[in-house]
């Protein structure tokens, strides 16, 4: 999976439960600073994450190292990369 | 100036809980016996009378504030945000007369006195509690038929810009599908600052907007999103509030401080334009009520 796809999969999430623009969403946008997500926003946006991705995020310790969404486009990447078959869950 | 003008008005505050609780307290033992929700709604209408009280009778002789409901008349149970410029907010909220609990971070309710009242008027910790204890309390409230006021800011700003909410109080407004009613404070925000100090007197602008319903509330996408559109309608009606402050200001001839001259513009008056909720809910007839 290419990463523009990811990209456009995450980004797909943000829109949607956060009503954010396109064009606010770059990589090196800090999910505190500057999309001023809190931590409730975190869970709702990890909840987004799995449904859309089809996989389990709880546990992951990468996720808790995530700052900009940058961060959470290498995440899938890497979990893309480790588990192939996720492609085929992604709705 | 500012020391004399402090020593006045805390002076005449402790005075006016002195004349208001003094009384009251040894009345508020026969709250004890009643149900739990019932004594809080009772104990709640009590720290909404001293709010009343304080503002109409304590702050008189200092500044005129200015009420407008422009709610429509609009009373479901709901979720109340309010913005947060200074101390004097926790007083100012009384005006729309509506018996609410609201939430606080911890410290408040470990105050002597009126942190036990809070606490006996069943006041949310929102900082210190579990959510879903905070959206179970929330609901015995609400159920009840009084509001909930929450500063979504969480601390004071001191300026006329709006800190960025929290998301918290949004969220319980969506899982238990209740209006979210927009009470705007502007004028204040050096009255008092953290040290409580009084930097100047001036006029106050206190409005309530028309709620968003509970229908809309539950189509938001999410409690972000609810939160962005809140804090959206707020700075706009903030902005022309501050507007018409400074042009009552101009008009009697009197100047703000330096420190109001130089605060930061928020967005919607910088780009002159207006993005209220007034195209959103249709505004119904206003209601003025001026306590001086």
């Amino acid at each position: 999976m290419e990463r523009q796809e990811i990209i456009k999969a995450v980004n797909s999430i943000f829109s949607s439960r956060f009503e954010l623009e396109e064009s606010e969403l770059t990589e090196d946008k800090n999910l505190v600073e500057d999309l001023q997500l809190d931590s409730l926003d975190m869970v709702d946006m990890i909840v987004g994450l799995q449904q859309k991705f089809g996989i389990m995020l709880r546990d992951n310790k990468d996720i808790r190292n995530v700052r900009t969404l940058g961060d959470v486009y290498n995440l899938f990447e890497k979990l893309i990369e480790e588990h192939p078959e996720i492609v085929d869950k992604i709705k | 100036m500012t020391l004399l003008r402090s020593i006045a008005i805390c002076s005449l505050t402790l005075l006016a809980a002195l004349l208001y609780w003094v009384p009251l307290l040894p009345a508020s033992a026969l709250l004890l016996p009643l149900p739990a929700e019932t004594r809080r709604h009772l104990a709640r209408k009590l720290l909404l009378g001293f709010g009343l009280f304080t503002v109409r009778v304590a702050w008189r002789p200092f500044f005129r504030v200015r009420y407008s409901d422009r709610s429509g008349g609009a009373r479901e149970p709901g979720i109340i945000a309010v913005n947060h410029r200074a101390a004097t907010d926790a007083f100012l909220v009384s005006l729309p007369h509506l018996s609410a609990a609201q939430t606080v971070n911890g410290w408040p309710l470990r105050l002597p006195f009126i942190g036990w009242m809070a606490k006996f008027a069943g006041y949310l910790d929102i900082t210190g509690w579990e959510y879903d204890k905070l959206k179970s309390r929330a609901a015995a409230i609400l159920a009840h038929g009084d509001m909930i006021l929450s500063y979504p800011e969480g601390t004071r700003s001191e300026s006329k810009t709006m800190n960025p909410f929290h998301s918290g109080i949004f969220q319980v407004a969506r899982e238990l599908e209740v209006p979210v009613y927009m009470l705007c404070i502007a004028g204040n925000q050096h009255m008092p600052d953290r040290r409580f100090r009084f930097r100047e007197f001036r006029d106050l602008s206190v409005r309530l907007l028309p709620p968003i319903p509970r229908d809309a509330v539950k189509r938001s996408a999410s409690a972000y999103a609810l939160r962005k559109e809140v804090f959206r309608i707020m700075e706009s009606e903030l902005a022309e509030m501050d507007d018409e402050l400074e042009r009552e200001l101009r008009r009697s001839g009197a100047h703000g401080d330096a420190a109001t001259a130089s605060a930061p513009v928020p967005e919607a008056r910088r780009d002159g334009t207006r993005k209220d909720a007034q195209g959103f809910f249709p505004a119904p007839p206003e209601i003025e009520e001026s306590c001086r």
